[in-house]
């Protein structure tokens, strides 16, 4: 009897073992992207820089940026999906919901100027980051990603990808709605 | 011309595909072995050494100058975790999150160390019976 019992515990031991793979697997697929790209850099201040505006070719620092709240868009002119966003973009500037503030990361100057020219410039400042220095300061994937920082320097919300309306409202705006609440 | 092959020799020893230029061979060792462990975060699952992405490019200069800035290798580890994330560092760091990923191997070799050798246990017990039984009929003859 007891020989039985174990033998029958030996059989279906594979069993118990792919019954917990499984369950690991549903956990690792449920997690979904959100965990791929984690939301590190969220709370901190956004990192000094020292570079200059693509069309004014001005210097700008970090201290240009403080003091209000910020959009900070990575872009380039080689980017495809930049331009899906643009339009979402040129509308927060003009609206005067928010101020805008891009990043042209590994790009031709003279591109970039074109491609502003031709879609419109929902920027207040284009920092030129030709050699990706400040992105990789800032923990950029790639073109497009988006960053809210605060008055105070400090990031409070990041999108990573084409900015949709839906991730404006549901990451950003709450951030802006706040602050009016306490004034 | 010796002196010509010698110096070209000794720039190729140094250099790296990316044209970065190494104060000597140890640095450039550190070097490789820190970009073959760090992510491509725009990759699937490729180090920076195998990815040409643009991030990989910006990340692999990246770790160049944090190397002539006289930071350890942890150090460049660190600033590059936070600002990717734990997913930038092939080899997981150990938080209560990645406890059960390492851990795992270690309670499965204790347990099949102790499965293995409690076979041998009654194995030792039956031999031990065996030879009993031996002596039992020495003793009594085989009488039974």
């Amino acid at each position: 009897m007891q020989q039985r019992y174990k033998t029958r515990l030996l059989l279906i031991t594979p069993l118990i073992g792919f019954g917990i793979l499984v369950f690991f697997l549903a956990i690792g697929f449920g997690l979904g992207k959100h965990h791929v790209h984690p939301s590190a850099m969220l709370n901190d201040p956004f990192p000094n820089f020292e570079s200059l505006t693509l069309l004014e070719e001005e210097s700008i620092s970090l201290k240009d940026i403080v003091g209000n709240f910020r959009l900070v868009n990575v872009w380039a002119s080689w980017c495809s999906a930049c331009v899906q966003e643009h339009e979402l973009l040129l509308e927060l500037t003009k609206s005067g919901v928010i101020s805008v503030i891009g990043i042209n990361y590994r790009d031709q100057a003279e591109d970039a100027i074109t491609w502003l020219y031709e879609l419109g410039n929902p920027y207040e400042k284009t920092i030129v980051d030709s050699r990706g220095e400040l992105c990789v300061d800032l923990g950029v994937y790639g073109a497009p990603e988006s960053f809210l920082v605060d008055p105070e320097g400090i990031i409070r919300a990041k999108h990573v990808g084409v900015l949709t309306r839906t991730a404006w409202m549901e990451k950003f705006q709450p951030w802006l709605e706040t602050q009016q609440d306490q004034n | 011309m010796l002196l010509i092959v010698f110096v070209s020799f000794t720039l190729s020893m140094t250099q790296s595909i990316d044209g970065f230029v190494f104060a000597n061979e140890p640095e450039r060792k550190r070097f490789d072995r820190l970009i073959k462990e760090l992510r491509c975060p725009q990759c699937v699952n490729t180090n920076l050494t195998g990815s040409n992405a643009p991030i990989a490019q910006d990340l692999r200069r990246t770790v160049f100058s944090l190397i002539q800035d006289g930071e350890s290798d942890q150090e460049i580890r660190d600033y590059l975790r936070e600002r990717y994330g734990d997913f930038i560092l092939f080899k997981p760091r150990f938080t209560p999150a990645t406890w059960a990923l390492w851990g795992t191997p270690i309670v499965l070799l204790a347990l099949a160390t102790w499965f293995l050798l409690g076979i041998r246990e009654k194995r030792n017990a039956i031999t031990l019976n065996l030879s009993d039984m031996q002596r039992i009929k020495e003793i009594t003859g085989g009488l039974n």
